[in-house]
């Protein structure tokens, strides 16, 4: 029963990828977790309007970006109007007026009123909002369609590469130029949000100096500022989820370690750094802290290959030691800690090619994510803990997708031109 | 009690790190684990007057490590017998930023006619930050010799690696591999305060292919030159 429900909705997903107007299915990558499908099938019905105020292909549009929301949202899916379904979501438009309802059996209940601006910028953010408000009415849960991605989009510019941080809506929609620095910009981290706020500000790295730096902007003004005063190299910052801890790779000391500082996003104060890790003949990289903040998950190659290690944040006069918790796979990069504490997600070689693999902190387990060519790397979670972004490169392109632990396939959220990579998520 | 054992621990390694540096290698590789010790940061800014020489640690006031008040660093305890390897630290301020009396990396430039003789680029094997073979000693000997002779000369070492590893893990690997050569420059006696590093991992390949001899060409390191006037 489970399968043939799996197959349905693949079948579904499949055809509703052409109503998608930002992203776009491509179906080699699938995720081989054989997990419990919760979906619950919903009928979308089509946006109407009743006094012609919004054009039939504005409207289109609309139905097309809920749609999106609806099918990756990891608990629901859309069926055809031959098809049972317990939920129906309609959208009628009056004076301008867009008007989703959720109908569950007898009952139907208001859900949104969205006054369309005929922004498609703007209107889609509210659509996303919708989406967020139907989760939480059926299934109490936190919607993530609201929240925003950045990443790095690389382009030739004179024939020099350049790299600047670019803005998206998760579904790829959006897509909006934060830096302007003309130099070469990667590996951007949001800075979380205090409860109930959207995060707007994030680090990133800069070669604007030559060297790479860490610099903080926020997404209204994307003038970069230097957080960490220190000489060297600084790469891959993390900061933690209380907002009071950035972790780095840095060479200050002449070798490759890892470091941690107290920041203060609100005044700008910085702490000491501190060298918290670092081993002879070894490269530390891609830092990622745990939701309390007292423990960070890297990439070291001090036992032999890449592999990732988990160490206390607390500086004490006697260091702690990092341990290895990644023992499956070989060689391991880029690790992502979920909100929620329970899993970390990282890239493995798996058979020639780096697949994304899940970490399972309370049953000890890793299992692999994705398959399919395409070296997938820079996993991100959204805050839902059942979301993840991440790049896929192949020869000629690098790609952002999308995909959540409770459906099978990836779904490719960006295209056109330029090597996108280093996806961070917005905590809602 | 704490200080009397942990002097006791440093004789010990030194005098460990001495024998073993009498050792002959037998291997191919030329790494830097027959060094003496580390190399002490005098926190003498030479890009502001006299130009520092770099020296290897002579006593164990010297084997005390980097001296640096910008962090907090690890013990010596803490480094895991990390005395073996040579640890620069870095200059404490990139070319072009405030205080730095040098110019930005834009005014770094490529070696080219007789220079492109001496600073020649150096390649590294897969996931390897070590310099293998003869051939490369000799490369890292003629830059040496030539900025020892040249003390108006400021150079960049770039960091470089192939497409085929993660590409975060990348930019940590170039910055290691520069640094490599960097402290094999320092071991020659040039002055530390002389050589900046910059890492760019896979983000910039010297050759563009997807095939084992793209990949070898990729996995460098790179020398950019700056003379002061």
């Amino acid at each position: 029963m489970r399968h043939n429900m799996r197959s349905i909705t693949l079948l579904i997903i499949f055809s509703l990828a052409a109503l998608c107007g930002y992203a776009q299915e491509i179906p080699e990558i699938r995720v081989q977790l054989a997990t419990e499908n919760r979906l619950a099938p919903v009928q979308l019905l089509p946006f109407t309007t009743s006094d012609n105020s919004v054009s039939a292909a504005y409207l289109k549009q609309l139905d097309g970006i809920l749609r999106f929301d609806v099918s990756y949202s990891g608990y629901m899916v859309p069926v055809s109007a031959e098809m049972r379904a317990a939920y129906t979501v309609s959208g009628t438009v009056k004076g301008k007026k867009l008007t989703l309802t959720a109908l569950q059996g007898a009952g139907n209940r208001q859900i949104k009123e969205i006054l369309l601006s005929g922004s498609l910028s703007i209107d889609r953010r509210q659509v996303h909002k919708a989406t967020d408000a139907l989760l939480k009415h059926w299934f109490n849960a936190q919607g993530i369609a609201a929240s925003k991605l950045l990443f790095a989009i690389q382009s030739q510019q004179n024939n020099t590469w350049v790299s600047e941080i670019w803005e998206s809506d998760w579904d790829g929609g959006n897509l909006t130029q934060v830096t302007q620095e003309k130099s070469y910009c990667v590996s951007p981290a949001f800075i979380p949000s205090k409860p109930g706020h959207e995060s707007r500000r994030f680090v990133y790295v800069s070669y604007k100096l030559g060297q790479p730096k860490i610099y903080l902007a926020s997404l209204d003004e994307g003038k970069g500022r230097r957080v960490v005063d220190l000489r060297g190299n600084q790469l891959l910052p993390a900061v933690s989820p209380q907002r009071n801890k950035i972790a780095f790779i840095c060479d200050a000391a002449g070798r490759t370690d890892l470091f941690i500082q107290s920041i203060n996003p609100e005044s700008g104060e910085m702490g000491k750094p501190v060298q918290l890790f670092s081993y002879p003949r070894s490269t530390q990289a891609s830092p990622t802290f745990n939701p309390s903040g007292s423990q960070i998950a890297f990439v070291s190659d001090k036992d032999g290959s890449p592999r990732i290690y988990v160490i206390p944040t607390a500086v004490t006069k006697q260091r702690a030691d990092a341990t290895l918790i990644t023992k499956k796979n070989s060689e391991s990069s880029c690790p992502a800690w979920s909100p929620d504490g329970t899993k970390l997600a990282y890239s493995a070689k798996t058979k020639g090619v780096r697949q994304i693999w899940i970490y399972d902190f309370n049953a000890g387990e890793e299992r692999q994510l994705t398959d399919g060519p395409g070296n997938k790397e820079n996993p991100c979670w959204a805050s839902d803990s059942l979301h993840l972004v991440f790049n896929s490169t192949d020869a000629s392109s690098s790609e952002i997708f999308l995909v959540n632990l409770n459906q099978p396939d990836a779904v490719k959220i960006t295209s056109g031109g330029g090597k996108k990579h280093y996806p961070t998520w917005s905590q809602l | 009690m704490e200080s009397i054992m942990k002097r006791s621990l440093q004789l010990i390694t030194l005098a460990s790190l001495v024998f073993a540096g009498c050792q002959k290698k037998t291997g191919g590789a030329w790494d830097d684990d027959n060094t003496t010790g580390r190399y002490m940061y005098k926190n003498v800014r030479s890009v502001w007057g006299t130009d520092n020489e770099g020296q290897l640690a002579e006593s164990m006031e010297d084997f005390s490590g980097p001296e640096d008040d910008s962090f907090i660093p690890l013990q010596d305890d803490d480094l895991k017998g990390g005395g073996a390897e040579i640890v620069a630290a870095q200059p404490k301020f990139a070319p072009g930023e405030a205080g730095s009396g040098l110019p930005g990396i834009d005014h770094f430039r490529n070696p080219s006619g007789e220079l492109a003789n001496v600073f020649r680029t150096v390649y590294f094997n897969t996931d390897d930050y070590v310099l293998r073979g003869q051939e490369y000693q000799q490369i890292v000997e003629s830059v040496a010799q030539y900025l020892k002779g040249h003390p108006d000369t400021y150079i960049y070492v770039t960091g470089n690696c192939d497409e085929r590893a993660a590409e975060a893990y990348n930019l940590a690997l170039g910055s290691r591999r520069a640094n490599y050569v960097r402290s094999l420059l320092v071991k020659q006696g040039v002055d530390p305060e002389r050589i900046h590093t910059v890492s760019y991992g896979k983000e910039k390949p010297a050759v563009l292919g997807h095939n084992p001899e793209a990949w070898s060409k990729n996995r460098r390191a790179e020398f950019k030159i700056y003379r002061k006037e």
